[in-house]
């Protein structure tokens, strides 16, 4: 399908004179090469051009970058300078995927009105939004200066300086989060409120760090808001599954942590540079702690999933299973290197958890995945998979 | 030989391949069900959805080797070496693999249900969402030494597995399922536990200094003489659980629910219990030296000879306690 040139042009314009614009550049690198490039030389010799286009390509849709982007961001150890960063590529190469279906046929232009007015429908308190601010209340309240920050939003919210902790923790940080969401209309104006206390205080770059910090934080829950007006149901789903990979340790300090992988380059000095867990990298595993969930209190799920995966186990071939899941929620299996990977990004917990919350008949999931496990090599394998997948979910649905 | 005259082969009939020489062989959905193949070397192969059910791979090197959504039920892999081999979604229900070397290898997905895994070294490898429910890990002499150090088991199912005196130090079991496990005598030193299930869990003699078990469910648990030292328990629910002769000493239980629980002879010195739940449980002869009970709900718990000198009691409420003295205590004097 042709990219409308302008639009193309106006989007990697757009990125490329952005004020982050090389931080940009980095992320986008990483998901096309697959690792984390800091060295200016390397960077300037490949154009933002030819990544975009990249891209595009390796991420055909928007769940897919989303996912990645978001995915690469999580495991950043700076992860508040980077997640405003995947907003604005996402937002912008969305753009490039819209103009891609606007010049598609008829027919699938009415399946995307259908879709919106779906959206439509359901209620304003998505349940994942639930869930984000349940993130960054945890976020907070867990980072090693949660009482410098506690006394920061309380000001905020409040309008004078409270030293007794207790007496903010009455409030609850929770209450004192969604009063600031709802009394600011945007993050220009949270962001001027901070701004305005963090000048009037003492320790002003202290404390001008930790706004920051909670700025970033708050702002997400602006943006799930404004994603979901604008139709982008899947990202939301995207975020609730990378948050539980989310590696708190890299939310709480900006610097590298000892037992990070680091892509060494001659002699440079790492320590202000990003880096990234490269699970293709065996030999730095022994140094790495592998991502962990952040979450406090985890949404409790109205089933067991525990029992639901041993069904599943027990009686049938996890990996194809998997394959089979991922096929029906994402896009088909063509057995590429790069699917492996992503594959390894879910756990069959991760898509059964997906297929639930998607609220497809029963019907539909067993005539898709029948339909996909004859498109499979070993068809008879898959199709016994199909059925076991099928059996366990039903008792579930 | 080449892969293609193995399987012409085994399709013949012929099964023994003993100390088969075949590195970075595709081997990927080949049928080599019961196939003897100890002491090959097949590093670097890939091996992807292939069967080799009751296959013998004993003492083979199999070192980087692709074995995803591979069948291996029941083969045998006593002393096979499997580093930064890939075991993603493969299947070995049932199978040996007793001092196997898994170091680094990636096992998300995997199932090792009933898998016999005495003696292997699992330290590094990632296990997220593996199942070994019923696996045995148990070390039964000195040199058989089961080895998850550093581990990941993120929300890995461990339901009623036995993990007797394993190393699993600073391994993450975070939204693990260790319901009926058992940890007797285990290393869980900084051992990340949270919101883990270890409902019915036998933790006795294990070592959890500092671990963290945030959200963890530790319901009718078996702490007895479970060393917690500075322990993060914050929150959590050790309803009816029984830690006779523990040790808490700086332990922060800030909010636990210790209702019901037998504590008897457990030592709290400088433990954090403010704000926690203590009703009904027994606290005969319990250690609270310098304990922090600030609004601790003690109603109706046994306080007989416990020492409570320099704790601080503040706000805490102990109406119906059974005092040290062995008074209950009496709100209205």
């Amino acid at each position: 399908m042709q990219l409308s040139t302008d639009i193309f042009n106006e989007v990697v314009y757009y990125l490329d004179h952005h004020k982050e614009s090389l931080r940009i550049k980095k992320l986008i690198f990483c998901i096309c090469k697959k690792y984390w490039e800091n060295d200016l030389t390397i960077l300037n010799n490949v154009s933002l051009t030819e990544l975009v286009q990249e891209l595009i390509k390796l991420k055909p849709s928007n769940d897919h970058l989303s996912f990645s982007v978001y995915k690469l961001v999580k495991t950043l150890n700076r992860s508040t300078v980077y997640d405003p960063l995947a907003r604005v590529i996402i937002e912008q190469i969305n753009r490039l995927y819209n103009s891609q279906l606007s010049q598609a046929s008829n027919n699938e232009q009415e399946e995307d009105t259908q879709l919106i007015t779906n959206q439509l429908k359901s209620s304003s308190l998505h349940p994942n939004y639930q869930l984000i601010i349940e993130q960054v209340v945890a976020n907070l309240a867990n980072h090693q200066e949660e009482g410098r920050i506690k006394k920061l939003i309380f000001a905020a919210s409040k309008n004078h300086w409270e030293n007794n902790i207790n007496l903010i923790n009455e409030y609850g940080l929770k209450n004192l989060i969604l009063d600031l969401r709802n009394t600011h209309a945007n993050q220009a104006s949270l962001r001027e409120s901070f701004n305005h206390i963090v000048n009037n205080i003492n320790k002003k770059n202290l404390y001008s760090g930790l706004a920051n910090l909670i700025v970033n934080q708050i702002e997400m829950l602006y943006d799930t808001e404004v994603d979901y007006e604008e139709n982008n149901k899947l990202e939301t789903n995207i975020i609730e599954t990378q948050i539980i990979h989310l590696d708190k340790s890299q939310i709480n300090s900006p610097e590298i942590p000892q037992t990070y992988s680091l892509k060494q380059q001659g002699g440079r000095n790492q320590e202000f540079a990003t880096s990234i867990i490269d699970l293709e990298k065996p030999q730095y595993l022994n140094q790495i702690k592998l991502p962990v969930p952040p979450l406090v209190e985890p949404q409790p799920k109205p089933y067991n999933y525990f029992e639901l995966r041993l069904e599943i186990m027990q009686y049938t071939n996890p990996l194809r299973a998997k394959i089979l899941l991922f096929s029906l929620l994402f896009q088909p299996w063509d057995y590429r290197a790069q699917d492996w990977t992503t594959l390894k990004g879910y756990t069959l917990e991760d898509l059964l958890d997906q297929l639930i919350q998607s609220r497809r008949s029963i019907k539909e999931i067993e005539t898709k995945l029948y339909n996909i496990a004859k498109s499979q090599p070993d068809v008879e394998s898959n199709l016994q998979t199909a059925n076991v997948i099928i059996q366990a979910i039903g008792q579930i649905l | 030989m080449k892969p293609k005259e193995l399987i012409e082969c085994y399709s013949n009939g012929e099964t023994q391949f003993s100390g088969l020489k075949m590195p970075g062989a595709n081997l990927s959905s080949a049928d080599l069900i019961g196939i003897v193949l100890n002491e090959a070397d097949l590093h670097g192969s890939n091996l992807i959805f292939a069967y080799l059910n009751r296959a013998n791979l004993a003492q083979a090197n199999l070192v980087a080797t692709d074995l995803s959504g591979a069948n291996l039920s029941q083969a045998d892999l006593t002393g096979a070496d499997l580093r930064s081999a890939v075991l993603h979604g493969i299947i070995l229900q049932g199978a040996i693999l007793q001092e196997t070397d898994l170091t680094l290898a990636i096992l998300i997905d995997a199932n090792l249900i009933g898998a016999d895994l005495r003696g292997s070294d699992l330290s590094g490898a990632n296990l997220t969402g593996a199942c070994l429910r019923g696996a045995n890990m148990r070390q039964e002499k000195k040199n058989f030494n089961t080895n998850l150090q550093a581990a990941n088991l993120f929300k890995a199912d461990l339901a009623g597995a036995n993990m007797k005196g394993v190393d699993l130090a600073r391994a993450n079991l975070s939204g693990a399922n260790l319901k009926e496990a058992n940890l007797r005598n285990a290393d869980l030193r900084k051992v990340d536990l949270s919101n883990a299930n270890l409902t019915g869990a036998i933790l006795s003699e294990a070592n959890l200094t500092g671990a963290k078990l945030t959200g963890a469910a530790l319901n009718k648990a078996n702490l007895v003489r479970t060393n917690l030292m500075q322990t993060e328990l914050a929150g959590v629910n050790f309803t009816e659980a029984i830690m006779t002769h523990a040790n808490l000493n700086a332990a922060n239980l800030t909010r636990a629910n210790l209702s019901l629980t037998r504590i008897n002879n457990a030592d709290f010195t400088r433990a954090n219990l403010s704000g926690a739940i203590l009703k009904e449980a027994e606290l005969i002869e319990v250690f609270f030296a310098k304990a922090n009970l600030s609004g601790a709900d003690l109603r109706e718990a046994n306080l007989t000879r416990a020492d409570l000198m320099s704790a601080n009691l503040s706000n805490a409420n102990l109406s119906g306690a059974i005092m040290p003295d062995g008074r209950v205590y009496n709100t209205r004097r």
